[in-house]
């Protein structure tokens, strides 16, 4: 019964979606993505993807420019709230303008998209360095 | 059903020279841990294609594609193009410490970072270029240089993780060329984390999903970021250069079973030890003049040296010496090289055979006009006319010699026999021995007669 609703409906359905894919490439093409074609045409090689299709390629750049805006966006988010929680009344602006991107808030909002991004805040001499004399000692 | 299988992927990004990290030459306490080391946790479900990556090293990096290693040449012009680009970083990230294309590109050129990397710099510093541009529009002033580095491996590796996927769903439905929907399906595989509308309908055509949705919303509404600068396909393949073929080369193939659309042989000078030949033809007449010329030359110099001595400040070099054949009590002054010189045709001066017969074209002073018939009288090819009264430059007068006086210059006690234009004179009384001969008698003469001269010289 399922079976056969659905490929009754198929071929109107299977029209609208050749028109619907049709529509979707053609609205790909007329934007312009920030990442090159050529470099993902590159790592589109690198990675075993074979199409000589342009529209293709805009599609994989433009899912990447997705969700790198995402995590930018995210990230945003992470610095500004950063930035509102201690209200300092101080001569400065409280809302301070520089937005820096560091590594702090990249990694906290990669780590919702389940990309684990570790980065050392520091490198020290030896495991004793800033470690009280006291403690050293042990 | 599906269950999830977690995938740790520990991948060591490149390491760099971060300036914004403290202290001096990063030396990690921890011997485990590993600087910027970027994991994945995937989800995939059993069912679907397991992509098998690279192990544990440097995983996350596909079979090199043939030709990335671009040639040098070409390596140095697109980094000297990637400083070009440095003014789009600088002027988005304000401080000039921060991200820059060209540090980047100095001390990749100046370090040996490419061979860690693979020599994937060049993808990687546009990538970065786009991911800072993605930065710029969200809303980032500035940005850490580190941070940076990062986005932009994540989005390479976002590239490359999508590819693989679609080309794995490719394989799956027995093909090799990927379609619209491996890449849809791709797109789901990597957002799959985050729940979208339509994943689990196997009937509905994948248009319908909500991946695609997403993206043609998001086509629709955000604004287009253009990359800053065309970039050339790269990498760039040289074509190697063959070896013509004997059809190609025009030669026939030393052999009949040779067919001549191979590779012609290479030349035998490539085997064969073939014996070099002096290119140069000696030509001894040639050779004699050649020397005759350069002593003559030395010679020459010496005496307008001692002249110039003789001139006693005079500004120049007189070329008129006052000579009379016969009478020798017409001395102006002592130096007979500033005596004015007589007016044309006072005296009766012998032919002077052309210089400029012999050297056609070049301007030769007076004591050289004897040079050439000396030595076209030793060569034995005589050719001047002795009616003939050749031009000298009108700058200069004929050349008088004055013979029997009290002699300053070496040049004008040579013998008057010189100037005499008789073809058979000369070649009897000159030979090569002889003139030396008499050359270094003058010279003596007038160092033992003139020894205060010589005092100057």
């Amino acid at each position: 019964m399922n079976s056969s609703s659905s490929s009754s409906m198929g071929g109107e359905g299977r029209h609208d979606d050749d028109s619907g894919l049709t529509e979707f490439l053609s609205s790909l093409m007329d934007y312009t993505p920030t990442i090159p074609d050529e470099l993902t045409e590159h790592y589109l090689g690198k990675s075993g993807f074979h199409c000589p299709d342009l529209r293709l390629t805009r599609l994989v750049s433009v899912a990447t420019q997705k969700f790198m805006l995402e995590v930018a966006n995210d990230a945003l988010q992470h610095c500004k709230a950063r930035q509102a929680a201690p209200v300092k009344d101080k001569s400065k602006q409280p809302k301070e303008k520089r937005l820096v991107l560091t590594m702090d808030d990249l990694s906290k909002s990669l780590q919702e998209y389940g990309v684990n991004l570790k980065h050392q805040e520091y490198f020290a001499d030896n495991p004793s360095t800033g470690m009280e004399p006291t403690s050293r000692e042990e | 059903m599906r269950y999830t299988e977690h995938r740790a992927l520990r991948i060591r990004a490149t390491p760099n020279r971060n300036h914004d990290e403290a202290g001096p030459t990063p030396r990690p306490c921890d011997p485990q841990l590993r600087r910027n080391s970027i994991t994945r946790t995937r989800t995939r479900p059993s069912h679907k294609p397991s992509p098998t990556y690279d192990g544990h090293n440097s995983a996350g990096r596909c079979t090199a594609a043939p030709g990335s290693d671009a040639a040098k040449p070409w390596e140095v012009r697109r980094w000297r193009w990637l400083l070009a680009c440095d003014d789009l970083i600088s002027s988005f990230l304000g401080a000039a410490d921060e991200l820059g294309v060209a540090e980047i590109g100095r001390t990749l050129i100046s370090s040996k970072k490419s061979r860690l990397s693979g020599g994937d710099d060049f993808g990687r510093a546009i990538a970065k270029i786009a991911v800072a541009q993605l930065c710029e529009s969200t809303g980032f002033h500035y940005s850490r240089r580190s941070a940076i580095d990062a986005l932009a491996e994540v989005a390479v590796r976002y590239i490359c993780d999508l590819g693989k996927s679609a080309g794995f769903y490719a394989n799956l439905a027995g093909r090799t060329g990927c379609n619209v929907f491996d890449v849809i399906q791709g797109i789901q595989d990597l957002d799959s984390w985050r729940a979208f509308s339509g994943a689990s309908g196997v009937q509905r055509c994948l248009v319908n999903s909500g991946v695609v949705r997403e993206i043609t919303q998001f086509v629709s509404t955000e604004e287009e970021i253009p990359f800053v600068q065309p970039i050339p396909r790269f990498p760039v393949s040289r074509m190697p250069k063959h070896a013509p073929s004997f059809a190609q080369a025009g030669e026939e193939p030393p052999g009949e079973h040779i067919p001549d659309w191979l590779p012609r042989l290479p030349d035998p000078h490539t085997y064969v030890h073939t014996s070099v030949w002096n290119k140069r033809d000696t030509d001894i007449k040639a050779d004699m003049v050649e020397l005759a010329k350069r002593r003559r030359k030395a010679e020459r110099s010496l005496l307008s040296l001692q002249q110039r001595l003789a001139c006693n400040g005079t500004a120049g070099f007189r070329p008129t010496k006052d000579g009379h054949v016969g009478n020798g009590n017409q001395v102006v002054n002592n130096n007979p090289l500033l005596a004015s010189p007589l007016p044309y045709g006072e005296k009766q001066v012998s032919e002077i055979a052309s210089p400029l017969k012999a050297y056609s074209g070049k301007r030769l002073s007076v004591l050289e006009t004897f040079v050439p018939v000396i030595k076209a009288a030793k060569v034995g090819s005589l050719d001047f006319n002795t009616n003939e009264r050749k031009l000298l430059h009108g700058i200069r007068p004929t050349v008088q010699f004055k013979v029997g006086t009290v002699k300053k210059s070496v040049a004008a006690s040579l013998p008057s026999d010189t100037l005499i234009a008789d073809k058979d004179s000369w070649s009897l009384k000159y030979d090569e021995k002889d003139d030396k001969k008499k050359r270094a008698e003058i010279i003596f003469r007038a160092a033992i007669d003139k020894p205060h001269e010589l005092a100057q010289l």
